[in-house]
């Protein structure tokens, strides 16, 4: 059965699939191969994520791709502590 | 009057344990709390339900034992209030170790309604109490279980610690449920405080790590 994801779940995969593709940035194809989102709520999310400063947009050969800003590390960071704190009970998120 | 003094110490010593236990529990349910709060995740609401019934079983424990020493000058009344406190305590107790062993998956609906509660209508208050503990003592098991089976594939120190933790405090409720049927044994009764004690100990210990969280509200609504 697949698990239910809350969206600051789905906000930190988002983010991290960002984060491992670096300097670079990730196109919304990868983003919505990793992310397992319909493109609808995807492209709201990272519209969010953008606005909120978590994530950048940088425009590559006429497409968009998205990298995530330090505003968006700190963030990884933070809900990492909440992921550990879960772990550490042997639990997930 | 020798007696009297060695039930005081011991009432008092089992209270302040007791109270020690709960403000542990308060605290592991404080920082699931803000990580329920931040992140919406069921399983710490879990976590948090969990640790809030077990710190306030653990208060009211400490409560009954302080009442049921005042019964001691022969007021029935307190005797009473204090075995219907110890009643309700063993009951918020289980209901924590319950959502405990919930947090790890255990089906609520083969398991959560008709174990708790169908027993606690049908038998009286006594020996719904040594149900209660044993229930209490199977919940702790499985959460051990799962922690250590959690603990072969992450390896984390921190896993490892509540593993021990929750085995300490089955422990403890083990004895407990062993002093029911050996009443007036105080040391039994001690034993397993102790067990306990030294259970929310071992758990608190990796917890505090993460008492000074950075929350993410900062980050805006998203």
């Amino acid at each position: 059965m697949a698990s239910y994801r809350t969206q600051v779940r789905i906000i930190a995969d988002v983010l991290r699939t960002a984060k491992d593709n670096g300097s670079e940035g990730v196109g919304i194809t990868a983003l919505l191969r990793k992310a397992n989102l319909s493109y609808a709520r995807l492209v709201k999310i990272v519209s969010t994520l953008v606005a909120s400063g978590l994530m950048e947009e940088v425009i590559v050969e006429k497409t968009s791709r998205y990298k995530i800003s330090n505003k968006g590390v700190e963030f990884l960071q933070a809900y990492g502590h909440f992921e550990e704190f879960a772990k550490s009970f042997g639990l997930g998120l | 009057m020798r007696l009297l003094e060695w039930d005081l110490a011991f009432a008092v010593g089992e209270s302040a344990l007791n109270v020690v236990g709960a403000f542990i529990g308060f605290s592991v349910a404080r920082i699931a709390r803000q990580g329920y709060r931040e992140t919406g995740s069921p399983t710490l609401l879990r976590l948090m339900v969990a640790f809030v019934f077990l710190g306030s079983g653990l208060c009211i424990t400490g409560l009954s034992t302080l009442v049921d020493l005042s019964a001691l000058h022969s007021v029935a009344y307190l005797a009473v209030a204090a075995s219907m406190l110890l009643g309700v305590a063993t009951f918020m107790e289980t209901a924590g170790y319950f959502f405990l062993a919930f947090s790890y998956g255990i089906n609520a609906r083969s398991m959560g309604k008709g174990a708790m509660l169908t027993p606690l209508i049908a038998t009286p208050i006594s020996a719904a109490s040594a149900l209660l503990k044993s229930l209490s003592f199977v919940f702790l098991l499985y959460g051990f279980v799962e922690t250590m089976m959690s603990y072969f594939v992450y390896k984390k120190r921190q896993t490892l610690m509540i593993g021990s933790a929750l085995a300490l405090i089955a422990l403890g409720e083990l004895v407990r449920w062993v002093s029911i049927f050996t009443p007036g044994v105080s040391f039994v009764l001690l034993v397993s405080v102790g067990f306990k004690i030294v259970g929310f100990f071992m758990l608190y210990a990796p917890v505090m790590e993460f008492s000074s969280f950075k929350g993410l509200g900062e980050y805006g609504k998203l």
